[in-house]
């Protein structure tokens, strides 16, 4: 599990405090500060790990629990339009504009895809933000069980909206539908041939690059290196073409590869390589077969639409 | 030898000079054996204007020793005792140093040993049979190579204004091995062999340029035309230092951008919209490849080949 802890608030304690951070009697201070260490606002750590981390990707800032005076009640969410909301526009702007950069959109076309855009967003923000109310001013324990059961339920809640973020418009919103009822055949080709080939592009050079560690680890010949990289082409997944999907993640990449390598016909590759080799392959496959449940979870590929 | 029990009062300059030789001879062979000058004596210096000529032969031999500490500090710039204890400081900080290099090689010639695994596989596949005396000596030649290369990497690591970046592994081992090999297969089977490593060296570069590709499809949304006709440059205008590419595994992220592959950048502005361009220009001012340096090429992963008995017992 990666698992950044910021300590903004404890390096600097005196000027993150607010007037009514203040609070217990001074005989409590040390007491105080040793329990707070593991003290986590979970709501204040919410949109940081549904936005800006990804897979098993956590970040939890330590020491942001407000000490509250006692009998006050813990402060609302700022008013105000849901961070949801302006992170979701912007991925479907930027969905929009390469669309239209390879389609040439009309106006009302557009307005249409806006629209669906808008909608999409402020249903995910509806979802998130009820998730989000759900963990408001609820601290946690770290050091308890309870603490340690919250937490986890945390992950699990999180995770969800991750997926929703990743699906957002992907076949079941809105945006798909209006899409496939807006362009013209021409455009919806154009668009389709784009996409396929920026998936291959993508897809190709993560098998080449894993296939120089393979060469690396294995000692490939060309003959080998061609049999193996065309049986894992063969195989393209549909990967994630969004911003959200696209930051590099090497190591997710190479399981992707190692996984998709088990599922080729196993036959072929095994004639052509030697038995030492085989076998040095086969801890590889083995290795991405392991990995499978975490590579759902790091979404770079697109899930099946589910059956109706 | 100390003269004793002779003053230089009365004696004729020559005279003065036999005994000084006498005295410096004297402390030249017991310099430690010399009594300490009394506290108390004023500092006596040889040649000084005015000075009284020494009394007895202690305080020449005092003089003497002062000389000779003024001509080493002289030659030396700095009291001779001070300069011993440099040097001893200097040596025992190299024999740490030179511990350090050995330890960090050993740890090296460990990530070399599946390269080495590895390359000894591709010559079985090239060159088939090989004599059991040749294999031996194949794998001997190999695992020196990879002890050599492995304390080159570790010295230039360890001590400083080195760049480790310039041991290349995979070419100094393939030199090694396939001058082992020669004398020992045919031609056409040397051949087959040198064939699959520039297939090799061929397959880094094509990756090399794909990533570059690919990383800018990242950051400016290329179109698949894009896409081809800058891969087509890439080729045609290829460097080999740009195979550095390979060495981003994307881990290094600098002001929220990957490295840009700005040494290639004659071979991709051209084919940038104006958008691009712009966005380019401060994707290479944020975060240029030239501006961040080469980082080795060491990126070795897992264990790799189990060892094989036809070259460890032949």
């Amino acid at each position: 599990m990666a698992f950044v802890a910021g300590l903004v608030g404890a390096a600097c304690p005196s000027a993150s405090r607010a007037e009514d951070d203040r609070v217990e009697s001074s005989e409590d201070a040390a007491a105080g500060v040793a329990r707070d260490a593991n003290l986590v606002d979970l709501g204040a750590n919410f949109d940081a790990n549904v936005f800006d981390q990804r897979g098993d990707g956590w970040m939890l800032r330590g020491n942001v629990v407000r000490r509250r005076v006692n009998g006050q009640p813990t402060p609302a969410v700022e008013p105000g339009e849901s961070p949801t909301i302006s992170r979701g526009r912007r991925v479907g702007a930027a969905r929009l504009d390469r669309i239209a950069r390879i389609c040439t959109l009309a106006d009302e076309q557009r307005r249409a895809l806006e629209l669906a855009i808008e909608s999409d967003v402020r249903e995910l923000a509806a979802a998130i933000d009820a998730e989000r109310r759900r963990y408001a001013g609820v601290t946690v324990n770290m050091s308890d069980q309870e603490g340690q059961r919250r937490w986890h339920q945390f992950q699990q809640d999180v995770q969800r909206c991750r997926r929703r973020i990743e699906e957002l418009f992907e076949s079941g919103s809105l945006f798909a539908g209006v899409l496939a009822l807006t362009l013209d055949d021409s455009q919806r080709e154009r668009l389709d041939t784009e996409i396929a080939s920026r998936r291959s592009f993508l897809w190709s050079t993560m098998v080449a690059t894993v296939l120089l560690k393979v060469d690396d680890a294995v000692g490939l010949d060309a003959e080998q290196h061609r049999l193996v990289e065309e049986a894992l082409l063969a195989r393209e997944p549909r990967l994630r073409l969004d911003e959200s999907a696209r930051r590099s993640n090497a190591h997710a990449e190479q399981m992707l590869v190692y996984s998709t390598l088990a599922d080729v016909d196993a036959a072929p590759l095994q004639a052509a390589l030697s038995e030492r080799q085989w076998r040095a392959l086969a801890t590889l496959m083995n290795q991405g077969r392991a990995m499978r449940s975490w590579l759902e979870q790091q979404g770079l590929v697109e899930r099946p639409a589910e059956a109706p | 030898m100390r003269p004793t029990g002779a003053t230089t009062a009365g004696m004729s300059g020559r005279g003065r000079v036999q005994w000084l030789t006498v005295g410096l001879l004297g402390w030249m062979a017991a310099v430690h054996g010399v009594e300490e000058r009394p506290p108390s004596a004023p500092p006596v210096r040889l040649g000084q204007p005015g000075a009284a000529a020494p009394e007895t032969p202690e305080a020449a031999l005092e003089l003497l020793r002062q000389a000779a500490e003024d001509a080493l500090q002289t030659v030396l710039g700095a009291p001779a005792a001070d300069v011993l204890a440099q040097r001893q400081q200097r040596k025992a900080l190299e024999a740490q140093q030179r511990e350090l290099v050995q330890r960090q090689a050993k740890q090296f010639e460990q990530l070399l040993q599946p390269l080495l695994r590895s390359e000894l596989e591709l010559v079985r596949h090239a060159c088939g049979d090989l004599p059991e005396a040749a294999r031996h000596e194949v794998l001997v030649a190999g695992r020196a190579a990879i002890e050599s290369l492995a304390e080159d990497a570790a010295a230039r690591q360890m001590n400083g204004g080195m760049n480790v970046a310039e041991v290349d592994p995979r070419a100094g081992l393939h030199r090694v091995i396939a001058a082992a090999v020669a004398p020992h297969v045919p031609a056409d089977r040397l051949a087959a062999y040198r064939r699959e490593d520039q297939a090799r060296l061929e397959r880094r570069a094509a990756v090399a340029r794909q990533r570059i590709v690919a990383k800018l499809d990242e950051q400016l949304e290329l179109s698949a035309t894009q896409r081809e006709a800058i891969l087509a440059d890439l080729r045609s205008g290829w460097q080999p230092s740009w195979i550095r590419e390979l060495d981003d595994r994307g881990g290094l992220v600098v002001n929220n951008h990957p490295p840009a592959p700005d040494y290639a950048e004659e071979r991709i502005v051209p084919h940038l919209d104006e958008t691009q361009r712009s966005v380019w220009h401060a994707w290479c001012r944020a975060a240029g490849s030239r501006m961040l340096g080469q980082r080795a090429r060491w990126h070795f992963d897992g264990p790799g080949l189990p060892p094989d008995p036809w070259w460890e017992h032949p």
